[in-house]
């Protein structure tokens, strides 16, 4: 037990060293990619696991990412509410779709999520007036400094700007790790084994469902804020139907059981395109290639592999 | 139009789901591939129209029980999965088809020009022979789900697959004819949007969107609900597309979605699955 908080520790250690150390932009660049893919993937398969497929995720990253931009940029709100308030529209808008949705049993979820990825593209493409249209929204301002409690935080360049996706990304480390340790973790485990069962045992699995992915829309909202905030421009195309998908991808191929599994899916995802950078096309069809082949020969997941390679008998467990 | 084109891809869709319980989002992408295999035939290789319809139909045919036998297959009771590769696959195609042909649009020459007057109401000819294709494929479906021993066989194993295997049906064999003509079905929408309108490979997304919602209102797996709720899309979609915005139109249809959903989520001939 000791020892696994003492890993934890010095993977936090390291991580909030690596500013300081590295000072190559492209590099910091990659870092606040990944944690904002490890954000959405982790949440991604925190819903996965109640056996229902969200391929909507990137509309809530969307959503996330237009309330906020549009909070600071018309209303003038400081980035740090409209930030929370992204988080807030998200959850809305899940909790509204996912009442009546998951009560309802089979792939409708699935559909449902998959159309609503693509409503909030249309809508975001053709109301111009509001949303910008095909061109998106430019110039979205830098966080820009607070103060609390005495210390003045100020965000202004890329390293500093590491710090506030990496607090969001140990924030949504943690609660989700915190749910899947608890006595929580069994009822979506009955979940995803079977329903029905849960249900016989008097699990309010629809509640429960309803719960994470809330939970989960939310966090994606916030890690929409951020790569708003980031790239300083958002347009409807960023946020479609095969991003959403990628993130599924990732969740797979970094192994759909246990809790490291998003995380290494999302680095393998950051990491390897770069070798394939300048070809858009090639890029996408390496994530379905990855993705087909990981399906079929190793089901468990990249997490697999170790297990895979060092025992015979991996070969079996699940 | 609109409705003849809807109830091709959803027929396809419909069929697949009802027979294999596979929620393909690869569909679209299926259609936009019979688009463009109906492209390169007509425009590249100068095949005459029928001629280059059928080799799409043909080809996609193939396609779609090669997909079914490779991808679909080894999963075949695991819904999840299935519906996790057809993700895969979708992506994977349309990646395929921007690599070949490009992003930008590509638009067919229109085989039949000039125009019928009826009572001065004009109808462009290349639209009616798009009706009249969508139509004859409709009726040849249900022809042969009905009269033929292979539609009996995919009609018995779409109301209980063990209990059909037991009967002696090859439960493979009708999957991937099933999985063949429904890519068919759509490869034939998809050739025929190419007659009339633009082909890009970005078209599938919003293809398939459109015909899970016409498949939902119908029922998820009743081929008449499929039809019926075809007519009501395409023609609701066209009156207030013409009244109002295009956008508007796709915003009804998904709040349409959502409230069939929470009041009569079996559609309006399904039955629960």
């Amino acid at each position: 037990m000791r020892s696994k908080y003492v890993y934890i520790f010095v993977a936090l250690l390291l991580l909030i060293l690596v500013p300081m150390v590295v000072r190559n932009q492209g590099l910091i660049h990659l870092c606040i990619v990944a944690m904002l893919y490890i954000i959405m993937t982790t949440t991604l398969q925190a819903i996965i696991e109640t056996g229902q497929v969200s391929i909507g995720h990137s509309a809530f990253m969307a959503i996330g990412a237009y309330t906020s931009a549009l909070l600071t940029k018309k209303l003038g709100f400081n980035f740090y509410v409209a930030f929370m308030l992204s988080g807030v529209s998200s959850g809305i808008i899940a909790f509204l779709i996912g009442i009546p949705i998951l009560r309802i049993k089979g792939f409708y979820f699935a559909i449902v999520t998959f159309a609503l990825c693509e409503f909030v593209r249309m809508v975001a493409t053709n109301w111009v007036d509001i949303f910008g249209g095909a061109n998106g929204i430019t110039d979205i301002p830098w966080p820009g400094s607070l103060s609390l409690a005495g210390f003045q935080i100020s965000i202004t360049n890329i390293f500093g700007y590491y710090y506030i996706v990496f607090l969001l990304m140990v924030i949504c480390l943690t609660v989700i790790w915190r749910i899947r340790s608890s006595f929580y973790a069994n009822i979506f485990k009955s979940i995803s084994e079977s329903n029905e069962y849960a249900e016989s045992l008097g699990v309010d699995t629809n509640s429960y469902k309803v719960f994470v992915f809330w939970l989960g829309s939310a966090f994606a909202g916030m890690a929409g804020s951020l790569y708003a905030h980031y790239m300083h421009y958002i347009s409807p195309e960023a946020f479609s139907f095969s991003l959403s998908v990628e993130f599924i991808i990732m969740v797979i191929v970094g192994g759909r059981m246990g809790k490291h599994g998003p995380i290494i899916g999302s680095i393998f995802f950051v990491v390897v395109p770069e070798f394939l950078r300048g070809t858009k096309g090639l890029q996408e069809l390496f994530f379905a290639i990855c993705f087909l082949v990981v399906l079929f020969v190793l089901p468990g997941g990249l997490v697999s592999l170790p297990d895979k390679i060092f025992s015979p008998k991996g070969l079996y467990k699940k | 139009m609109l409705s003849s084109n809807y109830i091709l891809i959803s027929l396809g869709l419909t069929l697949i789901f009802s027979i294999m319980r596979i929620v393909n989002f690869a569909h679209g992408e299926i259609f936009m591939a019979g688009g463009f295999i109906f492209f390169t035939f007509f425009e590249l290789l100068h095949v005459p129209v029928i001629g280059s319809l059928l080799l799409s139909i043909g080809f996609l045919f193939l396609i779609g029980m090669g997909i079914e036998k490779v991808f679909f297959k080894p999963f075949r009771d695991d819904p999840l999965n299935s519906l996790v590769i057809s993700l895969g696959l979708a992506i994977l195609l349309q990646n395929i088809f921007l690599i070949i042909f490009g992003g930008l649009e590509k638009s067919v020459q229109n085989p039949i020009g000039g125009v019928i007057n009826l009572r001065g109401i004009y109808i462009p000819k290349s639209r009616v022979l798009v009706i009249f294709f969508s139509l004859i494929f409709t009726f040849a479906l249900f022809a042969f789900l009905k009269w033929t021993r292979m539609g009996y066989s995919m009609r018995a194993v779409a109301q209980d697959r063990e209990a059909s295997a037991l009967q002696g049906i090859k439960i493979d064999k009708v999957s991937y004819i099933s999985f063949g003509i429904g890519s068919a079905l759509a490869a034939l929408g998809g050739a025929l949007v190419g007659i009339l309108f633009d082909l890009s490979p970005f078209m599938g997304v919003p293809a398939v969107t459109k015909a899970f919602i016409v498949v939902i209102l119908g029922g998820m797996g009743s081929l008449n609900g499929t039809v019926i709720a075809g007519i009501i899309l395409g023609f609701s979609e066209s009156i207030i597309a013409s009244f109002t915005r295009t956008s508007f139109a796709d915003m009804i249809s998904f709040l349409l979605l959502i409230i069939i959903l929470i009041f009569r989520p079996q559609g309006i001939m399904g039955k629960n699955y």
